[in-house]
């Protein structure tokens, strides 16, 4: 089949030509078309559901909310599996369905439940809300707003009526998450004391408010020729409006509002607070939608935020439109490769000139490389894939690899040329000298490409995020296989023919080839010294590649950091930003850092659903190198580390969303506690978490929901509630007016809408000493207090109740150091079940890291295996003989000494890209052993060139230009990513490049030294005994 | 068969013993580490490094140990540039004298009413008295009468009839002028207490005061039965510095029916009050004031149940205080001048301490 297609691409070059034109010109449309991303859609397929419930505590907003919508939200399609988190004021029910189920499907089985679920929830509860379908990186700009009088509550103003909606507006927009600034509202501020003394209930006062606040529709009044609506005006509320609405009137007495409360514009109470620079702040994150594009939805934001510049402006707000712009990054590393791709192919284009020595067939070699990059993108493009960081990243490694199939065919077709008899016909001298190389040039590819199946077939997030790059390489490689059995041909005839007597060896090796001669020959002399030069570089491939460390992604240099900072549940907003602010000067004291910005709590449909205690700071960087950024890195830390009271993590935009999005859990032992009773579940799980501490190995042991936020409890008396006449609803009901804040209408100021609210001043919300006072009810005798119904104590809350599957969940997580994670769970597992007494309808179950890692490894081996039996079946059929296999994986760790040096001179850690650049290392270095091999099996079969050294040596010596060319153009080729590849937008590659280039000096010494000697002593080739 | 088929089953059948084996976890169970080409990307689920650590946790380990505990207390340790970077701050705060207040709403009486009622009861018992007199003179008429007809004197006989006649119908009177007087009392000490009547008797000073118009008689609901309260001020319009001192003058019957609360009456030099207004009474909880201080409110945590604060027992070293327990009306946290002495109290930064010393309860934010 191959050979008929060469001979159909040689005798048919026009055509053939011209497809490969139309190819170039397509693969340059579909490459400006497609969108360019940081990394792959990661995220597994959830939808998140969460409904707020302002001023219940988490255990309310289980019981009331979490359980209802979990009940109607059982038994969906593709379900996989339930969580839900119920914190203060916000219930989370998390649905995550399977990884091959429809997001959109998903998303609408979950709308329609929710549809028939709201009835089920209390009426304070806001409506569940489904949070928007956002990319998996998730954050696409970050921007701020400053106000020169620092009022945050018009800066919020400003930034729900101007500015989120314009940023709505920008196509691949999913949401704004806007954190602090102070929501405005017509807040109704009860004087207690005013109340009683005009003999006023809280509730008097709020039905007065509430009907001064009611706009109903007015109808319409309909004749028999027209329909003219009914509209009011002079009704615009403000404070003085309502102030002025009566409350009683009884005779002459008339009691206002503003007599028994104060009524201004104020704040509602607000759920997260922000700061930039130290100074109070909006803060806002752009969400882009899934699938979306990063870098064209960051321009368009770019431009709108130009568009809005003017206008914030003459308001004095100043706007911070480049807190966190992840486009930078891609447009730098894009940058990066781009610059790699044209360094790299014009080094590739030097080598080829001066290797083949003549422009044509430079040419001819070189004109591989857009075709078989296109042919992928194009393949890529037309799937579904986006391009990313990753996915052109492959296509980059394969700069070197695909060249390489051009090379062989070119040069083996000009040396037959050279070497070709007068009047031999070009075209079935070109045929052939492709179909002489073909048959192994095919198995090498297939090899290669078989070696990446096992990234492909990665499960979970890192086989999203593996596998385009994967993909992309093999898909690169076998477009190149295709250009070099079609257009290489076609080329080379097109170019070549009628200049069969003017080819020349190149220079280089004409000087080259003598000293190689010698070198050849005295090695194959001595055979025992190549065997035992492979045999020590295998030992000591050996004995340095367990020493490694290991990591999943190098650090990446970003320009732009992440710090999360994490403290006691309870701790306010305002004490948030006051330790923010203390390390934020900290901070802008790093040499380097641009700009600081930090945010406390959440945002409302925000993926990040903490309390108050949670801030998030994006620390942006002046542009510098990647040690550099380290530095400010580590700096960082040290900062954060000084300051008391918090956990901390700081690092960079990408590697925590990927750390966020591919543990399941982030601890390697984790043992769930599924049970009725919230008390009970805490006892046992204090209990399993003491235990755990015991057992040797054992290192911070944690309780996830643990008892450690500040609660204020009421205890209703029943007697005294009916002795005062009160009921419990009344009661509570007074307590949430006061406290929670009642909303009993709205008003609309332009298109915003402003809720009117009753609640007690700040001054005496702060005290809950004054809890006691609040009047609950009133009698014609007098008031009646919380106080008298009641007793009042501090007690310690929950600050979350975890849920999974429907059932009530603790968690206890341990990390193990000094032994292995397998014996530990199994110790843990037998003690706990021997040691801890489990109440009825209480069970554990034991997993984390070890049990998903071994999991996940055990796959991964699985396809390594099955795939390493297909490649050594692939060299076997390619040699032809199981000695020259033995021979060919007895060499292989001599080829991989060059790379292993150059892990150890990188720092001795290997990561995902580290292996990819072995792997194409391996595939490189199986082609060249192929290649030799095959080309002495040609000699002997085909040209009857008996085996001895002169044959050994006139092969190596055919072979070398070809082994020479292709290692440097491969090394050259990822020669610009070496150099300083702790930059940005080479921290990935950079590793990969330097084990390709060290490991090819190592490959090229064995495929044209060790190869040729060791075939020399134990080759068997003979004429008619071929493969 | 030729070798080289036979090595190759061999390897392909080596390949399914140790797919076989990998399935069972039997490598792992004997201890075998297993490769794997991509051993390091499933390390992901466990972290970046080598270390068997979650890299999560990796920042946590530079944080130091500042938990000590020493003599069986624990401390929080922060050296000068941690307290600078935390902005933990303390002084030693003065201790002032207090008098802790609360606030409750009266009402001003009618004493009017009162006046009323007492000259009513004078009324009463001045005709009682006159009564009593007339009755003791028909008495004595009437024992006169007696002595006369035991002397034999006629004419006695009819006159004694007629004067014992006298004498039982000055006797009802007497007793029903009796009646009115103790009901008159009962009036007035059912709604005035006794103490305030007697107080308020005509003449009295406390009376003339009343009548003047010049002083107000306010009742309020305050605490328990027993001492009344030291120091009253009443105010309108909940302004405590425009309040005005007043004196408690008498204990009073319950003034709000559903209330548990002792009542008083006090009264105030206020000319501007009327009778049935509801005012603002500032009373003092504490009969001797209360030496002490009073902790911002970024002193004062609360954890566990109670409210702490922090003192700095040493320049680095740090131990959380239980607050005592408060006395009732005051505005802030009350510490008594026997427990600050001379401590430095951290005034700033308390919370971080807190959340310092309980670095175990931080919940992993980002494990989810």
């Amino acid at each position: 089949m191959l050979s008929q297609l060469v001979r159909f691409s040689i005798e048919r070059r026009a055509v053939v030509l011209t497809l490969a034109v139309a190819l170039i010109a397509y693969g340059l449309v579909r490459l400006g078309d497609a969108g360019l991303d940081i990394f792959p859609e990661f995220a597994p397929k959830l939808v998140v559901v969460q409904t707020e419930a302002p001023g219940f505590t988490a255990e309310q907003v289980e019981a009331r909310v979490t359980q209802p919508l979990e009940a109607a939200l059982g038994g969906l399609v593709d379900l996989a599996y339930v969580s839900s988190e119920s914190i203060q004021g916000l219930s989370i029910v998390t649905l995550v369905f399977d990884e091959h189920s429809d997001t959109y499907r998903n998303r609408a089985q979950v709308a329609e439940r929710l549809a028939g679920a709201r009835a089920r929830l209390p009426a304070a509860a806001h409506e569940p809300v489904i949070a928007p379908l956002a990319s998996s990186s998730a954050t696409v700009r970050t921007i701020g707003l400053t106000v020169s009088d620092d009022d945050l509550m018009r800066l919020r103003d400003i930034t729900e009526t101007v500015v989120v909606p314009r940023l709505l507006g920008v196509a691949g927009v999913a949401d704004v998450n806007v954190f602090g600034g102070v929501e405005r509202a017509l807040v109704v501020a009860p004087d207690v004391n005013a109340l009683a003394r005009h003999r006023l209930g809280l509730d008097e006062l709020a039905a007065a408010v509430a009907r001064a606040a009611a706009r109903p529709g007015l109808g319409v009044v309909e004749n028999a020729s027209q329909q003219i609506a009914i509209t009011a005006s002079g009704d615009e509320l403000d404070p003085q409006r309502l102030g002025s609405a009566i409350v009683r009137a009884r005779g002459l007495e008339r009691v206002r509002v503003e007599d028994v409360a104060d009524v201004a514009w104020g704040g509602l109470p607000r759920i997260s607070a922000a700061q930039i620079m130290g100074r109070p702040a909006v803060v806002m994150m752009v969400i882009g939608q899934l699938g979306a594009n990063t870098l064209t939805v960051s321009n368009a934001l770019e431009q709108a935020l130009a568009d809005l510049a003017p206008v914030l402006a003459q308001q004095e707000v100043t706007l911070h439109g480049e807190l966190f712009v992840p486009a930078r990054y891609i447009t730098t590393a894009i940058g990066e490769i781009a610059r790699h791709l044209l360094v790299g192919g014009t080094l590739v284009l030097l080598v080829l000139l001066v290797g083949l020595y003549d422009w044509r067939t430079a040419l001819i070699s070189a004109l591989a490389i857009p075709l078989s990059l296109l042919a992928a993108v194009v393949v890529l493009v037309e799937s579904g894939v986006n391009l990313n960081v990753l996915v052109i990243g492959g296509l980059a490694i394969a700069l070197g690899e695909v060249v390489d199939d051009a090379i062989i065919d070119t040069e083996n077709i000009y040396r037959r040329l050279r070497t070709a008899l007068p009047g031999t016909s070009f075209e079935e001298v070109a045929l052939s000298a492709s179909l002489e190389v073909r048959g192994s040039v095919v198995y090498a590819t297939f090899i290669v490409a078989l070696v990446f199946v096992p990234l492909l077939l990665l499960g979970g997030v890192s086989g999203r995020l593996f596998a385009p790059l994967g993909l992309a390489y093999i898909l690169a490689v076998i477009a190149s296989l295709v250009v070099a059995v079609t257009v290489t041909p076609a080329l080379c005839v097109a170019l070549l023919a009628g200049r069969s007597g003017q080819r020349a060896e190149a220079p280089v090796f004409r000087a080259i080839n003598p000293w190689y001669g010698r070198a050849v020959a005295a090695l194959a002399r001595r055979p025992g010294v190549a065997l035992a030069a492979s045999a020590a570089c295998a030992l000591a491939v050996v004995i340095i590649m367990p020493g490694f460390g290991a990591r999943f992604l190098p650090d990446l240099r970003e320009g732009h950091f992440i710090v999360h900072t994490t403290a006691l549940p309870g701790t306010s907003l305002d004490e948030s930003l006051r330790m923010g602010g203390n390390v934020t000067r900290a901070f802008l004291a790093i040499d380097g850092v641009r700009s600081v910005s930090q945010w406390a709590g959440r945002a409302e449909r925000g993926a990040d659903t903490y309390g108050s205690h949670y801030s998030e700071y994006e620390v942006a960087l002046e542009p510098m190198s990647g040690p550099r950024q380290q530095a400010v890195l580590e700096a960082l830390r040290e900062v954060l580390a000084s300051h008391a009271g918090w956990s901390f993590e700081a690092n960079t935009f990408l590697t925590e969303r990927i750390d966020e999005t591919i543990s399941g859990y982030t601890a390697p032992v984790v043992v769930n506690l599924f049970g009725r009773d919230l008390e009970a579940l805490d006892r046992t799980g204090a209990e399993i978490a003491a235990l755990a501490a015991r057992v040797p190995g054992a290192r911070n042991v944690r309780l996830r929901a643990a008892h450690t936020t500040p609660n204020v409890s009421i205890a209703l008396d029943p007697g005294r509630l009916a002795r005062h006449g009160v009921s419990a609803a009344d009661a509570l009901a007074a307590v949430e007016a006061a406290y929670a804040g009642h909303e009993l209408g709205e008003i609309h100021r332009g298109n915003r809408r402003v809720p009117v609210t009753m609640m007690l001043p700040p001054a005496t919300r702060a005290r809950v000493e004054a809890l006691a006072g609040l009047v609950v009810a009133r009698h014609a005798a007098g008031a009646v207090t919380l106080g008298d119904v009641a007793t009042i104590r501090q007690t310690a809350g929950r600050y979350n109740v975890l849920h999974r599957d429907g059932q009530r969940l603790q968690v206890v997580t341990a990390e193990v150091a000094g032994r292995d994670l397998g014996s530990f769970l199994d110790e843990l597992r037998e003690r706990v079940l021997a040691e801890i007494a489990f109440d009825e309808g209480m069970h554990a179950e034991f997993t984390g890291a070890a049990v998903e890692q071994a999991s996940a490894r055990r796959e991964l081996v699985l396809h390594a295996l099955v795939c390493t039996v297909g490649v050594l079946l692939l060299i076997l059929m390619a040699v032809g003989r199981l000695r020259y296999l033995l021979l060919i994986l007895f060499n292989l760790p001599f080829s991989l000494l060059g790379g292993v040096l150059a892990v150890m001179l990188g720092g001795g850690v290997v990561s995902v890209g580290s292996i990819v650049g072995f792997v194409t290392l391996f595939g490189i270095t199986v082609r060249n052993s192929i290649m030799l091999v095959s080309h002495y099996d040609h000699l002997v079969r085909v040209e009857g060139e008996p085996w001895h050294l002169d044959t050994v040596l006139r092969g190596a010596r055919e072979r070398l230009p070809a082994i020479l060319m292709t290692a440097l153009v491969t090394a050259l080729a990822m020669l610009p990513l070496t150099i300083d590849s702790d930059n940005p937008g080479r921290e990935i590659m950079g590793p990969m490049a330097a084990i390709i280039v060290g490991g090819l000096v190592s490959s090229t010494l064995l495929n044209l030294l060790v190869m040729p000697a060791l075939l020399h002593r134990y080759g068997r080739f003979a004429a008619g005994q071929g493969r | 068969m030729n070798r080289a088929m036979l090595l190759l089953l061999g390897i392909a059948g080596g390949f399914l013993l140790a797919l076989g084996a990998l399935r069972l976890g039997l490598l792992e169970d004997a201890g075998v580490p297993v490769p794997g080409a991509f051993d390091e990307a499933t390390q992901a689920a466990a972290g970046d490094d080598d270390d068997g650590q979650d890299d999560d946790d990796d920042d946590d380990d530079a944080v130091p140990q500042r938990v000590v505990v020493a003599a069986g207390r624990r401390y929080v340790r922060l050296d000068d540039a941690e307290q600078a970077l935390a902005g933990v701050a303390s002084e030693r705060l003065g201790t002032t004298m207090l008098s802790p207040e609360r606030q409750v709403v009266g009402i001003v009486a009618d004493d009017l009413v009162l006046a009323a009622q007492q000259a009513a009861l004078t009324l009463a018992r001045e005709r009682r008295d006159a009564q009593a007199a007339t009755l003791a003179v028909v008495r004595e008429r009437l024992a006169r009468l007696r002595g006369l007809a035991g002397q034999g004197q006629l004419g006695a006989a009819r006159e004694i009839a007629e004067l014992e006649l006298a004498a039982r119908r000055e006797r009802e009177r007497a007793l029903q002028l009796a009646e009115h007087v103790a009901q008159a009392e009962q009036v007035l000490a059912t709604q005035w207490g006794g103490e305030l009547v007697a107080r308020t008797a005509p003449g009295s000073a406390l009376a003339a005061a009343l009548a003047s118009g010049e002083t107000a008689l306010v009742t309020f609901a305050l605490g328990a039965a027993g001492e009344p309260p030291a120091g009253v001020a009443v105010g309108i319009d909940g302004v405590r510095e425009q309040a005005r001192a007043a004196r408690v003058v008498a204990p009073a019957p319950a003034v709000l029916a559903g209330s548990n609360r002792a009542s008083w009456h006090a009264v105030v030099a206020a000319p501007a009050l009327r009778h049935g207004m509801h005012v603002d009474v500032w009373a003092e909880t504490a009969h001797e004031p209360l030496e002490g201080v009073l902790l911002p409110d970024g002193a004062v945590v609360w954890h566990g149940g109670r409210r702490w604060y922090f003192v700095q027992r040493e320049a680095a070293l740090f131990e959380r205080v239980a607050l005592p327990a408060q006395p009732p009306g005051l505005a802030a946290a009350f510490l008594p001048a026997s427990a600050a002495g001379d401590a430095r109290v951290v005034t700033r930064g308390a919370q971080t301490l807190l959340a310092e010393e309980f670095r175990g309860a931080i919940p992993d934010e980002d494990d989810d």
